[in-house]
């Protein structure tokens, strides 16, 4: 029977986690909207050279002026 | 006729002088210049997103090249500015303009116009974009003006910089609906055995964690996901109030209480499935309900309307952008052609012509000399005025009227009293008579059963059933009248509209459209030489009649050059032609006399060639399409009564639609209000239809105000609905659906009340079994959400699917 035991807290730790992982995602915004985003997709990337994109200072930024 | 030029950028109807440029025609400079710009910042892919092109067209009344330019104060800055520091900034703007993936995509490039742009990003519902940018290469006023030079004007308003308003608490719903999800799911999961009898291999202690677990998570449903309800229950009880939330929350601790017992002094399965899943439901169902039209606002008052900043002319006679707020009496301001008169003053120099119809409803402007009063919220027409404020922006006498609404609110209230909480009443006093009265018999019978009888009344009794019909019933019916072009501002808002038997409208801009007017010609027949003199004479005239008998002339397109044009402010147009004097004006202007007035008070325009009188203009409100069918259709079923702001309404068969007693003219927005609260008081449920500002205090007044918009994103005073102009004529389908709606209500209700007496008589005998327990209370609910959206699909089917959407 040790076996049904080891399978269901298995089972039930992995749930958590992914409690934890919804719980992240709504509170970095990702579900503020849920439309925006099915359409974005849907565009094509230009493939002209970007002029001056830094992502580094980007990603740095969002996650600073993202509190909570 | 020529065939139709469609502009290239706005898809608008060119005209008859179309831009050419890059071998594709454009509506005006305006359109043109944008798609110049984006196709040499290599943004012309905007234009094949769309199989029609659908661009945006600026809003030709606002354009000024100063326009954002309180954007530079530190002060708007910093209030506007989400996030700043040396390198980077962040800012948020609400472009009413969104409206297509196009626009998505084109506003999420717009790095590629601007160096100093780093990302934008756009919430498509909210109609915002954010743009994080740099404040050395680009100011924010640079990166407004350059969204308006794209046709994306963004919309800056006073509340906007009074603070943000908070947008995290629907993240906390998403929070608790996905935590009760998961614990109901879980508590699912490991009642497994129950539910199949499997006693044999697992009981012992394993059979125990798996209770204790389900202990863990149906408390944590509970203490989390239905916080709400306890603490609503609980605050109402303070003020003396029985509402559902009360019973919700006696269930909720019932099945709670008995199941802790059942796991831990019993070693037995409990509820905590049935507990978790109740909760979840009745999250989905406030979910459901919370879902509003994020891009539209049902709130705004007068300070929405007003601009942000205005041009204030200082001591050393230099022209500068000023705060609205900062403005004191004594200051003198520039007003512009179509700018806002911000509040009270004296003209100083230049000719008003103030256009007060959205304030009062009066239609016509007012001509206003130097040294005499101009009042906040009228429109400047014409020429450029300059005006000394003698009180500031709150104290001005005709925003001062709109001050005055949140009184009203409690009153509304409490002249209606939604169904819901009749029944709840009942359901409440039904609740705890029963089971009290359960708990006495037992007790004195059987003592050993009356604990867990009380207890199961308590849980089988709990009103999920009744708590998710409103919910799922009005909001799916508010989502069906959404995708019509009905937006409610609450799901609750059905019931009022089901309720009312009094339809107000206004007139202006309501039943008539606010900006197209109906011009016949009276007298001789023009020349085609003659027809051009006078077009030529309208042509630079801004007044509105002017601009209304130049459409109506402008067949021809070409002008004649005409000498010593002048205008004279509210008398008429002058010029000279040919050493002849040709005027436009009125009756008194052009000294007509072979055409006498009489009382009809539309306006007119008279002509005069020399000496010779030609004939006049008669320029007429137009009435919105539709508006007989919808006059005919509701005068059935309710009492129809008008109000206006204007002297009367010529042109109408006013007299065909409204009993003479129900027509009211000249009435000021106080007084529109008053009319209301009247009516009210008579025992009549109103509806309030209106559009202005002029309309705002009516409609909060009545049982529910509807306001009409050409474009709903754009200013629409304070109401409980919004309806696109071009829905109106189907309006009494709406309002009929809203009233077979109640029955779906009380439908609903009456479910869930069998499922109710049934529980009870099992509970109240003390033969709940868990078995019973476990089909009962899901049952009850998920049949309750299915009738109500089924039942409420098959009635916007059959009310609004058949009626074709005006576009």
């Amino acid at each position: 029977m040790s076996i049904i035991l080891i399978l269901a807290s298995a089972g039930f730790l992995l749930a958590l986690g992914f409690l934890v992982a919804f719980y992240w995602a709504t509170k970095s915004g990702q579900f503020d909207d849920t439309y925006t985003p099915s359409v974005r997709i849907l565009h094509d990337e230009l493939h002209t050279p970007e002029p001056n994109t830094d992502p580094s200072h980007v990603n740095e930024l969002n996650s600073k002026s993202n509190p909570s | 006729m020529a065939e139709k030029l469609i502009c290239a950028h706005c898809g608008e109807d060119c005209g008859k002088d179309p831009v050419i440029y890059d071998g594709k025609p454009f509506c005006c400079q305006g359109c043109r210049t944008v798609y110049q710009l984006l196709e040499e910042n290599k943004l012309g892919q905007y234009y094949t997103l769309m199989d029609i092109p659908q661009g945006v067209k600026t809003d030709e009344n606002a354009s000024s090249s100063s326009r954002y330019a309180f954007l530079d104060k530190e002060e708007i800055k910093r209030k506007l500015l989400e996030f700043s520091n040396e390198q980077f900034s962040r800012v948020t703007f609400y472009i009413p303009a969104i409206h297509c993936s196009s626009c998505i995509w084109l506003l999420e490039n717009l790095h590629r116009m601007h160096p100093g742009i780093v990302t934008s990003m756009v919430n498509f519902n909210k109609k915002e974009v954010s743009v994080v940018f740099r404040p050395k290469n680009i100011s924010l006023r640079q990166l407004a003006d350059l969204l308006d030079s794209i046709h994306y004007a963004p919309e800056i308003t006073l509340e906007q910089t009074e603070g943000q308003k908070g947008r995290r608490n629907s993240r906390i719903l998403i929070l608790q609906l996905g935590v009760a999800g998961f614990c109901f799911g879980n508590t699912m999961l490991f009642s497994f055995p129950e539910y199949l009898a499997i006693h044999e291999p697992i009981d012992g202690p394993l059979h125990q964690l798996f209770n204790l677990i389900n202990l863990f998570l149906g408390t944590l449903a509970m203490l989390y996901g239905g916080r709400d309800y306890f603490l609503s229950a609980f605050k109402n009880l303070k003020h003396g109030i029985l509402n559902l939330d009360l019973p919700i929350s006696i269930g909720m601790l019932a099945l709670w209480g008995q199941s802790t017992w059942m796991v831990l002094g019993e070693g037995r399965n409990g509820y905590f499935d049935s507990l978790a899943g109740f909760v979840f439901l009745l999250l989905i169902g406030k979910w459901y309900q919370s879902k509003t039209y994020d891009a539209l606002s049902f709130e705004r008052d007068y300070k929405a309307y007003f601009p942000v900043a205005v041009t204030r002319v200082n001591d050393s006679g230099v022209e500068e952008s000023t705060l609205l707020k900062e403005i004191k009496p004594g200051d003198i301001l520039r007003i512009r052609n179509k700018e806002l008169i911000p509040a009270d003053g004296i003209l100083r120099s230049g000719v008003g012509t103030i256009d007060y119809s959205f304030v009062t409803g009066e239609s016509k402007p007012v001509a206003v000399s130097e040294g005499q009063a101009v009042f906040g919220g009228g429109r400047q027409i014409g020429e450029s005025i300059y005006v000394e404020v003698s009180a500031a922006v709150d104290e001005s006498k005709l925003t001062s009227l709109w001050n005055q609404h949140h009184d009203d609110e409690n009153e509304k209230k409490s002249s209606l009293q939604p169904l819901i909480t009749k029944v709840s009443h009942y359901f409440v006093y039904g609740l705890l008579s029963v089971s009290l009265i359960t708990l006495i018999f037992w007790l004195v019978f059987n003592p050993s059963l009356a604990v867990r009888a009380f207890v199961s009344v308590l849980i089988v009794a709990c009103p999920c059933a009744i708590a998710l019909t409103l919910p799922f019933t009005f909001g799916n019916t508010r989502r069906y009248f959404g995708h019509k072009g009905f937006y409610l501002k609450k799901p609750e808002v059905v019931e009022q509209l089901a309720h009312a038997d009094t339809i107000v409208f206004d007139k202006t801009g309501t039943l008539t459209r606010p900006d197209v007017y109906d011009v016949k010609y009276f007298g001789r027949k023009l020349s085609e030489e003659e027809r051009m003199v006078f077009r030529s004479l309208f042509m630079h005239s801004t007044h509105p009649l002017s601009q209304a008998v130049y459409k109506y002339l402008g067949e021809g397109d070409a002008t004649l050059s005409l000498e010593n044009y002048r205008e004279l402010t509210s008398r008429g147009l002058l010029a000279v032609y040919k050493g002849k004097r040709v005027m436009a004006g009125s009756a008194e202007f052009t000294q007509l006399p072979g055409f006498e007035r009489d009382d009809d008070s539309s306006p007119r325009v008279y002509l005069r060639l020399g000496d010779e009188p030609i004939g006049f203009f008669e320029i007429g409100a137009r009435l919105r399409e539709g508006i007989d069918i919808l006059i005919s259709e509701v005068a059935q079923d309710y009492e129809l009564h008008l109000i206006s702001g204007d002297t009367s309404a010529t042109g109408l068969p006013i007299g065909k639609w409204f009993a003479p007693e129900n027509v009211r003219f000249r009435l000021s927005p106080v007084e529109k209000r008053d009319y209301i609260r009247e009516l009210v008081n008579r025992g009549k449920r109103v509806i309030m239809i209106g559009d202005g500002l002029n309309d705002a205090g009516a409609l909060s007044a009545g049982l529910a105000g509807i306001s009409i918009a050409d474009r709903v994103y754009y200013f629409t005073p304070a109401s409980d609905a919004i309806l696109e102009a071009d829905s109106l004529p189907i309006l009494p389908r709406f309002l009929q659906m809203s009233r077979k709606n109640m029955g779906v209500v009380r439908a609903s209700l009456l479910i869930s009340l069998i499922y109710n007496i049934v529980g009870l008589s099992f509970a109240a005998r003390g033969l709940l079994s868990p078995l019973i327990a476990a089909i009962l209370m899901p049952a009850s609910s998920v049949s309750v959400v299915a009738f109500t959206t089924v039942a409420t699909s098959l009635l916007a089917h059959f009310y609004l699917k058949k009626s074709p959407r005006i576009i």
